[in-house]
């Protein structure tokens, strides 16, 4: 069995447990161990990610599916079938994301007969179902035709809906966890790695981005002058990033690639929208992360959020 | 001669006097040392599982969970019941340990094996003499020095014991209810210690029912491991069915442990042990007894996530014992019992390879054995027929002394022996299952349309006969599998097959979902409730604000521009502007579709730069339906919607006017759309001075 079974399986059930979607991808025989990039550092196994992990987080980023906090009430939903359209200088791109069924992919291929369309088969991922056209408005029609959500401008309208790393609703107030049996760590923005510390390090640090690992759990928190905020891993590595004025986002503005060190990995929805500029997630090599097919305009605006200067 | 009589008289009374003294003697011997001894284990025994109990019963215990449960007219009678067994099996264990063997005579018993079958038969008498409630289940219900009595020369009983300080008696008052009603339930158990067992899964949660004792501390501690016993094919004593068997067969039983083997990349694989879960365990918990102490996490409904152990080498082969103390106090138990050879095969539910109880005819297997065992385990796997297996080792990933036999597809049924042996394992029946195999299953029995189970038979399916799908005689398909007209069809469907049945559900899934707000103003994290003013994220969809009307559409448009206007006078509004990100885009959500996107201060723009841009269909003004003059009461009411509504149509002719005052160029640049700007501009200045 593939993940394209995998995400059947979820639209046919629309939203689960966790439990429920481990089960799954243990009865279709999708486990196996899968190097994710960007993430080992963060797993505490430099080697692997658990493969459960890895399509969850491919559903996530490719915007099938929400996990736990965004979904609604359970514990993953999918999403309704969608089409994200973006332009590209050569015309418009639409990349079908959400929940699929027979039917709809049967729709899908009796309407889409007028357009290029292609079913890109990636790791660890569903067939990314990409379609181009010369105007929005055939992409628009598509999706009408074939009951897909439409959205124009998919990459951009999420990156408007975001806010900046270092807006203030970010980052949450909190304190550091203490006992002796967590496992500390703080990042560092010249090597972009973790190193281990001690907790009154962290307590006495003037910005640092630390980690506490008990067991299966992990926390960070980004300790400033006494302060402690309880943030997201990639956000708060972005936040020191920009206090320590070090720029790490590339731009390839000839082949229009976004690249990224693997250990600063943007957040989730700034990297989804960066995937759905092309249907395909980053390629990784030598410790960086690429993203094709990123128009300017929206690897300004990623950059903008994460508080990057475009080089 | 009289006083001849009576010497002769006296002297034959004298001689049954010395008999009967010297049988009294010998009975004294009998009565008073081995019994002595032999009751005070057994004592002991009651007492320390009156020990064992207290514990649970305050924290719990399943048992007593489940009889607080009951009616209390049945909960008082299991109580009575429990007080009326004493006495009958005191006496059975006495008749018991009166029919044993001296200790004399056990210490001339020279080997372990001449022991056992003496010590079970005394055992025995007092199992057959005991009422159905004190059946005993396994020789784990027993305390240490109950199985120290009864099994201490056991050869295959392997790992540390109880510690003696686990099980000293406590000190109960003649009479006290408590030893009473324990002696009642558990020292019975005594007596079925040399007893054949049932079937193997029964087997391993017999091993575990007992599986943990209290220390001095008052501490849970774990039972050592128990070590595999084959099934035995031999006809067994009936055992007759009783309310009291019945309740005793709901105890807190024992979870199975699995053995797990995945082939990773390159041909190398992982072994782990996989806990079963029930639906009342926590989706965590931390266990401690063989090996280190685990959390384990849950993996689905039914399982925990599989756990590696360093040690998984000798684990394997002497057993595994866990305990856990749920959230409210009672304890959990998982058991694995120790053997040197293990049968996988494929799991319905679990990927990988998963320990099952025997071979199955035309199943691809992997068989684990000790170094030891491993002539004996390829002359039984070459009986069983079938391609010759690939051998895993160290090399692979095993623990060192294990190997592996991979690719293992037995072809022939063999004879398994009477008595129960390992190798049984490696013999396959001729037994004959429908599988359902493949296919996306959304329920227990249940697949999505299109994606329908594939319809197989496990076992000698040479001599399965016909089998039937929905009543008509089916054929294989090109899968392998069993198919008919309409097997795959939505609806229930039933397979039959000689040796048995089976019933399966094709459906339809989900065809419509709906979208929601997963992400309001939030990078990856669960978003706040009072952002009531920004667009939420679901997948690739970008939703309106929860502020904004119901149907309105999200529009983009450049931050020079943020004002939209709509065909209709009064249809207008100003995208708000992100001052923290210089994106050069705006996003606005409008209930009307706009044409144009004028800048929001056209009179202080650049004249060279500024734009009119069309940004939606070019569609002519639509004629304003101006208020119309009312004669009662509801002009008062529709006064302030129609100032509303006029401001509204003011604007709309102001933001047109301005831009055509500071002569701004249109965008695209085309005569037909400078044209339809016109129009705008001319509409615009008709419907201003209307209003004055």
């Amino acid at each position: 069995m593939t993940p394209n079974e995998l995400l059947l399986w979820m639209s046919a059930r629309r939203q689960g447990s966790w439990q429920q979607f481990r089960g799954a991808v243990e009865e279709l025989d999708l486990m196996e161990s899968s190097a994710e990039p960007g993430t080992e550092e963060d797993t505490g196994d430099r080697y692997s990610l658990p493969h459960y992990q890895v399509l969850r987080l491919n559903l996530q980023r490719l915007g099938h599916a929400e996990f736990f906090g965004g979904a609604g009430g359970s514990e993953w939903r999918v999403t309704p079938p969608s089409l994200a359209i973006t332009q590209h200088s050569s015309g418009w791109l639409g990349v079908v994301a959400g929940a699929r069924s027979l039917g709809l992919l049967a729709r899908l291929k009796e309407v889409a007969s007028g357009v290029e369309c292609e079913a890109v088969p990636i790791p660890a991922c569903p067939d990314q179902l990409r379609m181009r056209a010369n105007d929005s408005r055939v992409l628009a029609g598509i999706a009408e035709a074939a009951r897909l959500l439409g959205q124009p401008h998919a990459p951009v309208a999420i990156l408007m809906s975001l806010p900046a790393v270092d807006d203030a609703t970010v980052s949450k107030p909190a304190q550091l966890p203490f006992g002796a049996d967590w496992r500390i760590d703080q990042w560092t923005p010249d090597g972009l790695g973790w190193r281990a510390t001690r907790r009154d390090e962290a307590v006495s640090a003037q910005l640092g981005l630390f980690r506490f690992s008990l067991r299966h759990q992990r926390h960070f928190f980004l300790c400033s002058r006494g302060a402690t905020y309880r943030v997201p891993g990639q956000v708060g590595k972005y936040i020191v990033l920009r206090r320590r004025r070090r720029q790490v986002l590339r731009y390839d503005t000839a082949g229009h690639r976004l690249l990224v060190p693997a250990s600063c990995r943007p957040p989730l929805l700034v990297e989804r929208a960066l995937i759905l500029c092309s249907g395909l997630p980053p390629s990784y090599t030598s410790g960086v992360l690429e993203y094709p097919d990123v128009p300017p305009s929206v690897a300004a605006l990623a950059a903008a959020l994460l508080r990057q200067d475009l080089r | 001669m009289n006083v001849a009589l009576l010497l002769i008289g006296a002297s034959i009374v004298g001689v049954f006097a010395l008999g009967r003294a010297m049988l009294r003697k010998i009975r004294g011997d009998s009565r008073t040392n081995l019994p002595d001894e032999a009751l005070a284990d057994y004592r002991a025994a009651s007492s320390s599982k009156a020990r064992e109990r207290v514990p649970q019963e305050e924290a719990g215990d399943a048992q007593s969970v489940q009889r607080e449960n009951q009616s209390p007219s049945l909960a008082g009678e299991l109580a009575v019941r429990d007080h009326k067994l004493a006495p009958m099996n005191e006496a059975a264990a006495a008749a018991a340990l009166q029919a044993a063997p001296a200790p004399d005579e056990r210490r001339s018993i020279s080997t372990p094996d001449e022991a056992q079958p003496l010590v079970t038969a005394a055992v025995s008498v007092a199992a057959l003499t005991a009422a159905p409630a004190a059946w005993p289940r396994h020789p784990d219900e027993m305390s240490g020095a109950a199985i120290s009595a009864a099994e201490s020369d056991q050869p295959h009983q392997t790992g540390s014991a109880p510690q003696p300080e686990a099980i000293k008696p406590e000190g109960n008052a003649p009479g006290d209810a408590t030893p009473a009603m324990t002696n009642a339930r558990f020292a019975p158990g005594v007596t079925l210690a040399g007893e054949p067992r049932g079937e193997t899964s029964m087997d391993d949660e017999r091993h575990a029912e007992g599986g943990a004792v209290i220390a001095p501390g008052g501490e849970l501690c774990p039972r050592s491991p128990r070590q595999y016993r084959p099934t035995s094919r031999a006809p067994g004593r009936p055992k007759p069915s009783s309310p009291e068997r019945e309740i005793g067969s709901g105890r807190d039983r024992a979870l199975s442990i699995e053995v797990r083997l995945i082939f990773e990349r390159a041909g190398f694989c992982r072994l782990s042990l996989l806990p079963r879960r029930s639906p009342d365990l926590p989706e965590e918990i931390t266990v401690a007894g063989s090996g280190d102490s685990q959390e384990l996490i849950a993996l689905q409904d039914d399982w925990y996530q599989d756990v590696v152990l360093a040690d998984v080498a000798t684990l394997l082969r002497q057993g595994v014992v866990w305990v856990g103390t749920l959230p409210e106090g009672r304890s959990a138990r998982w058991s694995l019992s120790g053997r040197e050879i293990w049968v996988l095969c494929r799991h319905h539910a679990i990927s990988g390879f998963v320990s099952t109880s025997r071979l199955i005819l035309g199943e691809q297997h992997v068989v684990l054995c000790t170094r030891e065992r491993l002539q004996e385990v390829q002359r039984e796997l070459k009986a069983a027929g079938g391609p010759p297996p690939t051998t895993l080792d160290s090399s692979h990933g095993l623990p060192p002394g294990w190997v592996g036999l991979r690719g293992v597809i037995p072809q022939m049924p063999s004879a398994t022996t009477m008595e129960g042996d390992i190798l049984d394992a490696l013999r396959p029946l001729a037994d004959i299952d429908i599988v359902f195999d493949g296919g996306i299953r959304l329920e227990r029995q249940t697949w999505l349309a299109g994606y329908p189970p594939r319809i197989r038979l496990h076992g000698a399916v040479g001599a399965a006969g016909e089998v039937l799908i929905d009543g008509q005689p089916a054929n294989l398909g090109q899968d392998g599998g069993y198919v008919v007209p309409g097997w795959d069809s939505p609806g229930q469907h039933q397979v039959w097959c000689p040796s048995g049945s089976r019933t399966y559900a094709i459906c339809s899934g989900a065809e419509d979902w709906e979208p929601w707000d997963a992400y309001t103003w939030s990078l990856e994290e669960r978003s706040e409730d009072n952002e009531q003013g920004r667009p939420a994220i679901c997948g690739a969809l970008v939703r309106p604000p929860r502020a904004a009307p119901a149907d309105s559409t999200m529009v983009l448009v450049p931050a020079s521009n943020p004002v939209l206007i709509g065909a209709t006078p009064g249809q207008l509004h100003t995208c708000g502007l992100r001052h923290d990100v210089r994106g050069g885009t705006c996003i606005g959500f409008v209930s009307f579709a706009p044409v144009w996107a004028l800048p929001s201060d056209p009179l202080r723009s650049d004249k060279r730069l500024a734009r009119v841009l069309l940004v939606g269909d070019p569609r002519p003004v639509v004629t304003p339906k101006l208020p119309a003059r009312s004669a009662s009461g509801e002009r008062q009411r529709r006064r302030r919607t129609q100032h509303d509504e006029k401001r509204r149509v003011e604007a709309w002719c102001s933001a047109i006017l301005t831009a055509r005052r500071k002569g701004l160029v249109t965008e695209p640049a085309t005569a037909t759309v400078a044209a339809l700007w016109r129009e705008y501009k001319m509409s615009a200045r008709a419907i201003a001075r209307k209003l004055r």
